[in-house]
C-alpha cells in the first residue's frame, strides 16, 4: 500500500499526506492537539500532527506500517534513532512517541491525559475534511477542552480554552432554541 | 505509567526528536506545514476577501 505524495510540495500537501496514509492503512485514530484546533476553529502556530490511536494490537501494527510508509524516524534512544520501517514489528510500545518525517513532525499517543477511553472519545468525535479534501476524524470540542484542562496550569493554552468554551456555549445555546 | 511520568516522557521524547532533525530538512518541512495551514478554511489569510476584512479591521483601529 503506497499513498501518492512525496516530500514537501508534491500533489498532496504534507499534513494531508500524513492523514491520507493513516486512512489508507485503516488506522483507528483521532486527530488531536493544535492541528485539530486549527482545522476546526482558528489559526494557531502549530507544527506537529498529533494523533491518538486506538490501543489495540491490530491497530498498533497498522499504525506501524503507516508510519513506515511515511518514512518516519524514531528511536528508543539517540543511538537507536532511525527509520521505523527498519524496526521489528511491535516497536510501538510506550505510551507516546515523537517522530520526525519528511512530511512533518508526528506525535502518536496511545493514551491522552485527562481523557478516558479512546472508544468513548471516538463516539463523540467529529468527521472533518481538510481543504485538500482529505477526510479525518477529530477529537470533539468537549474532549479538546478536557485535555487542555488536564495540563499543568502553566502549560494550558488560554486562547484555545476561550475559543473552545465559546464554541461549546454556542452549541449548547443552539440546542436550547425551539 | 502515572500522569507525572507521561509529562516527563513527552518532554524527553520532544528533546530526542529535536536533536535528530536535520536543520535544512526541518526548515523545508516547516514551510510546507505553514503552506498547508494557510490553505485551511479557518486560516486563509491570503485571499482577497480575508485581506479586505483585515484591512477594514485595521482601518477601524486607526480611525475609531
Amino acid at each position: 500500500m503506497n499513498v501518492a505524495g512525496g516530500r514537501g510540495s508534491g500533489s498532496v500537501m504534507n499534513v494531508d499526506h500524513i492523514l491520507k496514509t493513516l486512512n489508507a492503512h485503516q488506522v483507528a485514530y483521532l486527530l488531536i492537539g493544535g492541528m485539530n484546533f486549527l482545522v476546526r476553529h482558528a489559526p494557531l502556530l502549530t507544527y506537529d500532527v498529533d494523533v491518538w490511536i486506538e490501543d489495540a494490537p491490530e491497530n498498533l501494527r497498522r499504525c506501524e506500517r503507516a508510519l513506515g510508509e511515511l518514512q518516519a524516524e524514531w528511536g528508543a534512544s539517540d543511538d537507536d534513532w532511525g527509520p521505523v520501517a527498519d524496526k521489528p514489528a511491535g516497536w510501538l510500545r510506550q505510551p507516546l512517541f515523537c517522530l520526525t518525517s519528511p512530511h512533518g513532525s508526528i506525535d502518536v499517543f496511545r493514551s491522552v491525559k485527562g481523557l478516558g477511553s479512546w472508544a468513548a472519545s471516538r463516539a463523540k468525535a467529529y468527521a472533518g475534511e481538510t481543504a485538500g479534501g482529505v477526510a479525518f476524524v477529530g477529537l470533539s470540542d468537549a474532549d479538546m477542552l478536557e485535555s487542555q484542562m488536564a495540563l499543568p496550569e502553566g502549560e494550558r493554552n488560554q486562547q484555545r480554552i476561550r475559543v473552545l468554551k465559546k464554541a461549546l456555549r454556542q452549541a449548547e445555546d443552539g440546542r436550547d432554541e425551539p | 505509567m502515572d500522569e507525572m511520568n507521561l509529562d516527563d516522557l513527552k518532554r524527553s521524547e520532544e528533546q530526542k526528536r529535536e536533536a535528530h532533525w536535520d536543520p535544512a530538512e526541518r526548515w523545508r518541512v516547516l514551510q510546507a506545514t505553514i503552506t498547508w495551514a494557510e490553505s485551511q478554511a479557518t486560516v486563509r489569510r491570503n485571499t482577497r476577501q480575508r485581506c479586505l476584512e483585515l484591512q477594514a479591521a485595521k482601518l477601524k483601529q486607526e480611525n475609531p
